[in-house]
């Protein structure tokens, strides 16, 4: 079971590595079908390894593999080691089956791009960091795979990188990322330091009594992980790479980081969680994060205008329904949300790459409009993710969501304030969701659409349309794994891991629901009042508060506020910096320093005169300074 | 006496004579000959029973006869290593025969190489 | 009387046996056999003779940890020695592969492979010296193998010119060594390294210690250690490039283990002597060798100065004089050995494609002509900086924290400060590799034909150079075994 597990970690390592080393002697159909293969074997393997699981007792189903012990410095030991456990093949589940009907989505979105290869062999590598992080099973592993997924996700959002702005939007995404990366990794030599270890077995069973509860170590290891958990994922105010990052080869690179990257943090809180339950002061912090974001995300949503953006935004906004779940300790109901959102995320975003394909690369969606007559599938492909994504039952994203609105409901006076938040959020995500939908594929065809589009037999290439079908099946039925009420098989699943601190009563399980459904339904309604039909009221209400919609539309400064408090004065310090110190005192004493070590190494490379009698000569001398010191200090 | 000195006696003794015996030869070369008290050319020159001297020995010689010599020294040298064994060779028995065996193959071995490469030619 | 047999260690005298069976094979097959079949013949022999000598070096180091004195105790068999032996036979085979399409051995070849062999033989008998004639046997027998190897490509004058200046600048240091291996004898009257360290206090101290002085020079030339390297740029530039990567790998290896054995079993009552002495040296190599490859364009020549860069980050930990640097050294020096090996193999490719001497500028464009040698070398320039993924990074950690216990924190500060000046010229090379090609720089001698032994050095060069760094953990138990018997200074 674990040779499987191995196997599904490095078929896409050996991938990359094959398309590296093959280079141009590789057809780029190949290197598409050999990425997409590769990660196949991960996705199969993945599914035998959970038929394993399934056949083990519940409490069982834990195993450590250690491919090496690399270091074991006393009683640290640090191994090439993996865990299988109920999370970590629920995590590899996804990320190979999602990631497998991305890859080939790809190879039909980039066919006849010049660098295709370089691009697939990226994609390969970005799943191999992202199994290495699910399946790691120490900490530091955990980190290596963290840190990869942040350098392969920099390499796909950089890989147009003749475009100004995604060299920009590419360097903003690492920058922030390995913001997290240092905290987490200060976190970790916290735990280093305290516990000693870094296996999950290990560290998870001594926590308690080696850090202790509520202390400031406890909080600061919670604080570092959380750091990292909300930079990868996107969260308040850690979130603002992920707009920009929608600058990759779209919607590919889009997909890969809003259906897989930005679960990492939310799969990082439920398998640390025993560290974060020592510091419930971050946990909650974590939870009151999602809130917040969720909101947040969800507003600024409404009023972008870029068909990309605005799923970004949403996908800001469902993440921030997990960490809340994470954050009450519904750990079960956050994966389970994570699940079924990589579907009907994964639907949208191709169902807009779809459009974008159709449409030469358009993506503002003022631009469009009309679109429902000419692509009836991609309509029908997208109308499914939306009502998913609305929580419109029975589809997939009703189920979870509201999983995780029970939930909050038993986390006390800080769980209520939470629902609140999160049934604000559902009523936005059906707005804006629908707003989308409206804009884009009803309404008077424009000027654009009409010049621009061209048609192809199915809406697509077909390597593009069928993961987008497969995927509109799992948005429809991918919810119906747990139902409230009834059964609960991811949090049943996940129990032995991650053991969830809340435990809705019935009547929570009732009336969630019934409540998101009618504000979902209330949202839809303004937005067809909104943009469903001919109207001038969007924009008379632009027109009423102004100050609001530009605030929005700005994306609530956050962008601006960064630059005014950070990147703005590290500029001016630095240009500050320049004028009083570097340029007369670093730079003199650097240039000296440079110009010296450049006229030492000269003067070092003229005694090699290629002269014998010099050489003789300079070994004589040493020789003889030897002795004579020898003789002198003996 | 020093014990050192002692055991390196013989040694020192034959040095001496290994200096005294050329050096008493031309020593006694000088003494002995009679010398001309006129000197010409053909006075000095060696008697060779009529024939005429060879050219003058400053000339140019083929490397070839370097590499020669050089091979002969090598040989000779190692050559001289087996006169120890032989002297031993009834102490030690079988075991020294088979070492003398080995030495030699060692010895051919590179002989064949120098041989075959022309370096004798 | 009667003379007692000596009892002959047949196994432990193994490695040996392979070496020379292989050296005579190879000089038979070279002057009997004619055309391709001798050029095949001899790489045959080469490579059956230094795996046969791996199997017995890696089988004795396996079946017996204790070590033992051979052939009246002038020899040693031990772990430490086993080591040092399966880092040179390494170091060999991959030269052999760099042999097979060498363009300028011509009729040389098969009697490269023999010289080759030879020299490996007599660096096997150099790791195993436990008495100073041997030391000095050892030295003589691999280097004068060295010298006409440098030689082995008489059509390039570079090539002559190199031999006959590292016979002489190499002559004066084995008389050195020599001079000095008698005054040590002169002083203590032992030649066994152990007796001369039991006999140190009863002996005449002047002579020691400037006997002493002179075997530490001998020893420095053999590592390349400033202000004794000023042979290593020439001579590494004009040698053929499979003898420059030999070289690199081999001779400072087997020089350095030689050295961790000789001085702390000879001499540990002068260790406060050597190991600042070795300090001093390593300064010096750690400036001239940085400071003099930051201004080089031949790549050879670069990584010439790099080779004695990295003879001042090895002798640190010999310097150190603890179990700590014993250990260290040898962890440094397998990846080390094998990203010498690997870094030349790749100019020798690149020589052979270009048809002329590689410089940096030369270097253009090989990541995207030949992603595998171009990622090759680029692991071997992040690994000669002390990067991961080698296992250079842990040799590095490994020897400064030797200098840290030793508590020598200001040699480890400008450790670290050379190794920042070191990046500089290593990426230079990256970024020539990894930079678009000018047309005006393309291959002039065309694409040669696929030379897969090359590729195999490369790619095994590759393989040890990485697996050291994921292989942390069995490394570091060979190392520890392997320096288990010495007893250190500090």
């Amino acid at each position: 079971m674990t040779a499987a597990a191995w196997l599904a970690l490095f078929s896409p390592l050996g991938a990359a590595v094959a398309l590296a080393v093959l280079g141009d002697r590789i057809s780029r159909s190949r290197a598409g079908l050999l990425v997409s293969g590769s990660v196949l074997v991960s996705f199969v393997s993945s599914a035998y390894v959970l038929a394993r699981l399934l056949s083990e007792h519940p409490e069982q189903r834990s195993h450590v593999s250690t491919l090496w012990t690399w270091l074991s410095a006393g009683d640290l030991q640090v191994g090439f080691e993996i865990l299988v456990d109920p999370l970590s093949v629920f995590m590899m589940l996804v990320v190979s089956g999602v990631g497998f009907l991305i890859v080939s989505y790809a190879t039909g979105y980039m066919r006849g791009d010049d660098e295709e290869r370089r691009y697939h062999a990226y994609k390969a590598l970005f799943v191999f960091s992202m199994l290495l992080l699910v399946q790691s099973g120490n900490l530091l592993l955990l980190l290596v795979g963290w840190g990869m997924v942040g350098l392969s996700s920099y390499l796909l959002i950089n890989f147009w990188h003749q475009r100004r702005s995604a060299v920009a939007a590419g360097k903003k995404a690492f920058i922030v990322n390995a913001f997290g990366d240092a905290t987490v990794a200060l976190g970790l030599f916290l735990v280093i330091q305290r516990v000693g270890a870094l296996d999950f077995a290990t560290v998870f069973g001594s926590a308690e009594a080696e850090i202790g509860r509520s202390n400031t170590v406890a909080v600061l290891i919670a604080l570092g992980l959380l750091g990292g958990a909300a930079a990868k994922s996107a969260q308040v105010p850690l979130h603002t790479w992920l707009p920009d990052a929608m600058e990759g080869p779209t919607p590919v690179s889009a997909l890969i980081h809003a259906a897989t990257m930005v679960t990492a943090g939310v799969y990082l809180i439920a398998r640390t969680h025993v560290l974060f339950e020592l510091a419930p002061v971050v946990l909650h912090t974590a939870a009151v994060l999602g809130g917040v974001t969720l909101l947040v995300a969800g507003v600024i949503a409404l009023v972008q205008t870029d068909i990309k953006r605005v799923i970004a935004y949403s996908t800001m906004s469902q993440i921030g329904y997990m960490f809340v779940a994470a954050g009450v300790g519904a750990y079960g109901a956050g994966m389970f949300h994570l699940m079924t959102h990589a579907f009907f995320k994964a639907l949208l975003f191709m169902a807009a790459g779809l459009v974008i394909h159709a449409l030469a690369g358009e993506q503002d969606i003022r631009r469009m409009g009309g679109l429902g007559r000419e692509l009836p599938r991609t309509t029908r492909a997208f109308l499914i993710g939306t009502l998913a994504l609305a929580g419109v039952p029975p589809l997939a994203g009703f189920f979870s969501k509201d999983e995780i609105l029970a939930n909050t409901l038993d986390g006390g006076p800080l769980g209520i304030v939470l629902f609140v938040f999160g049934v604000a959020g559902a009523f936005l995500t059906a707005m804006y969701s629908f707003r989308l939908l409206f804009v884009v594929f009803r309404g008077k065809q424009s000027e654009h659409v009409q010049h621009h589009l061209h048609r192809e037999p199915n809406e697509g290439p077909l390597s593009m349309v069928w993961p987008v079908g497969v995927l509109a099946v799992l948005a429809v039925v991918g919810g119906l794994v747990s139902v409230p009420g009834g059964w609960h098989a991811v949090d049943t699943w996940l129990e032995p891991v991650s053991r969830p601190l809340v435990h809705p009563a019935g009547w929570m399980e009732a009336f969630s629901p019934i409540l998101s459904v009618c504000v979902a339904l209330l949202g839809i309604a303004v937005a067809w009042r909104l943009w469903g039909q001919a109207s001038d009221l969007p924009t008379a209400l632009a027109r009423r508060y102004p100050l609001a919609t530009v605030a929005l539309e700005r994306k609530l400064y956050f962008d601006e506020v960064y630059d005014a408090l950070l990147v703005r004065p590290a500029a001016r310090l630095a240009v500050t910096l320049e004028r009083v110190v570097e340029r007369p005192i670093v730079a003199g004493s650097a240039r000296a320093t440079a110009g010296g070590i450049r006229g030492l190494a000269s003067r070092v490379a003229a005694t090699q005169s290629g002269l014998l009698r010099v050489y003789a000569l300079v070994v004589a001398v040493g020789l003889a300074t030897l002795v004579l010191v020898f003789i002198s200090v003996r | 006496m020093h014990p050192v000195l002692d055991s390196y006696l013989p040694l020192f003794i034959y040095a001496l004579l290994a200096l005294a015996i050329p050096a008493s030869m031309i020593a006694l070369s000088f003494v002995l000959s009679t010398r001309p008290s006129r000197r010409t050319r053909a006075r000095t020159l060696p008697f060779e029973s009529g024939v005429s001297t060879g050219p003058p020995p400053q000339q140019r010689l083929s490397v070839k006869f370097y590499l020669i010599a050089m091979l002969f020294l090598v040989f000779d040298i190692e050559v001289v290593f087996l006169y120890p064994i032989a002297t031993m060779i009834g102490d030690i028995g079988w075991f020294a025969v088979a070492e003398f065996g080995f030495f030699l193959a060692m010895l051919v071995v590179p002989l064949v190489y120098v041989w075959k490469r022309g370096a004798l030619e | 009387m009667s003379i007692d047999t000596p009892a002959i260690d047949w196994a432990g005298l193994s490695p040996y046996f392979a070496l020379l069976g292989g050296i005579v094979a190879a000089l038979l097959s070279s002057v009997f056999l004619r055309g391709p079949a001798r050029n095949a013949a001899g790489f045959a022999i080469a490579a059956l003779a230094l795996l046969g000598a791996l199997a017995a070096a890696i089988a004795l180091a396996v079946v017996d940890e204790t070590g033992s004195g051979m052939i009246a105790d002038s020899l040693r068999r031990d772990r430490l020695a086993d080591v040092a032996q399966i880092v040179v036979v390494c170091a060999g085979l991959l030269a052999a592969l760099l042999f097979v399409r060498e363009p300028d051995a011509g009729e040389r070849r098969g009697d490269a492979y023999a010289l080759l062999l030879s020299a490996v033989a007599g660096m096997a008998l150099f790791v195993a010296a436990n008495d100073l004639i041997v030391l000095f046997l050892g030295l003589e027998w691999f280097s004068i193998s060295l010298y006409i190897l440098c030689a082995v490509t008489p059509e390039r004058t570079r090539s002559l010119e190199a031999s006959l200046k590292y016979l002489i600048v190499g002559g004066f240091g084995s008389a050195v060594l020599l001079f000095g291996a008698a005054l040590v004898y002169g002083a203590s009257g032992k030649l066994r390294f152990a007796e001369i360290g039991l006999a140190g206090p009863g002996s005449d101290r002047l002579l020691l210690v400037t006997g002493l002085a002179m075997l530490l020079v001998g020893l420095a030339f053999k590592v390349s250690a400033a202000p004794f390297h000023m042979w290593t740029p020439d001579v590494y530039q004009g040698a053929p490039t499979p003898v420059t990567g030999f070289m690199a790998a081999a001779t400072k290896a087997a020089a350095l283990v030689v050295a961790l054995r000789f001085l702390t079993e000879a001499f540990p009552g002068e260790a406060a002597l050597w190991t600042i002495t070795l300090a001093v040296l390593a300064v010096a190599s750690l400036a001239v060798g940085n400071l003099g490859a930051l201004v080089q364009r031949d790549l050879k020549r670069l990584l010439a100065y790099s080779s004695v860069s990295h003879a001042g980050f090895l002798l640190m930990p010999v310097a150190a004089g603890n179990a700590l640097g014993g250990r260290a050294l040898l962890y440094y020096l397998i990846p080390y050995a094998a990203l010498s090996v690997g870094s030349f193999a790749v100019v020798a490719a690149r020589e052979r494609e270009l048809g002329r001497a590689v410089t940096i500028d030369g270097m253009t464009g090989l990541g995207w002509e030949r992603p595998v040698h171009g990622a090759a070398m680029t692991t071997f320039m992040l690994g000669f900086i002390g990067l991961p993924p080698t296992g250079l990074f842990l040799g590095k950690f490994y020897a400064f924290s030797a200098l840290y216990e030793r508590g020598w924190t200001w040699l480890m500060i400008i450790g670290a400060v050379f190794t920042a000046v070191s990046v500089a010229y290593y990426l230079g090379v990256v970024r020539a590799i990894y930079a678009r090609p000018v047309l005006a720089a393309a291959p002039a001698g065309g694409s040669p034909p696929r030379d897969t032994a090359i590729d195999v050095a490369i790619v095994a060069s590759l393989v040890i150079a990485v697996g050291t760094f994921f292989g942390v953990d069995p490394l570091i138990d060979v190392v520890t075994r392997a320096v288990a018997d010495l007893t250190f200074p500090f």
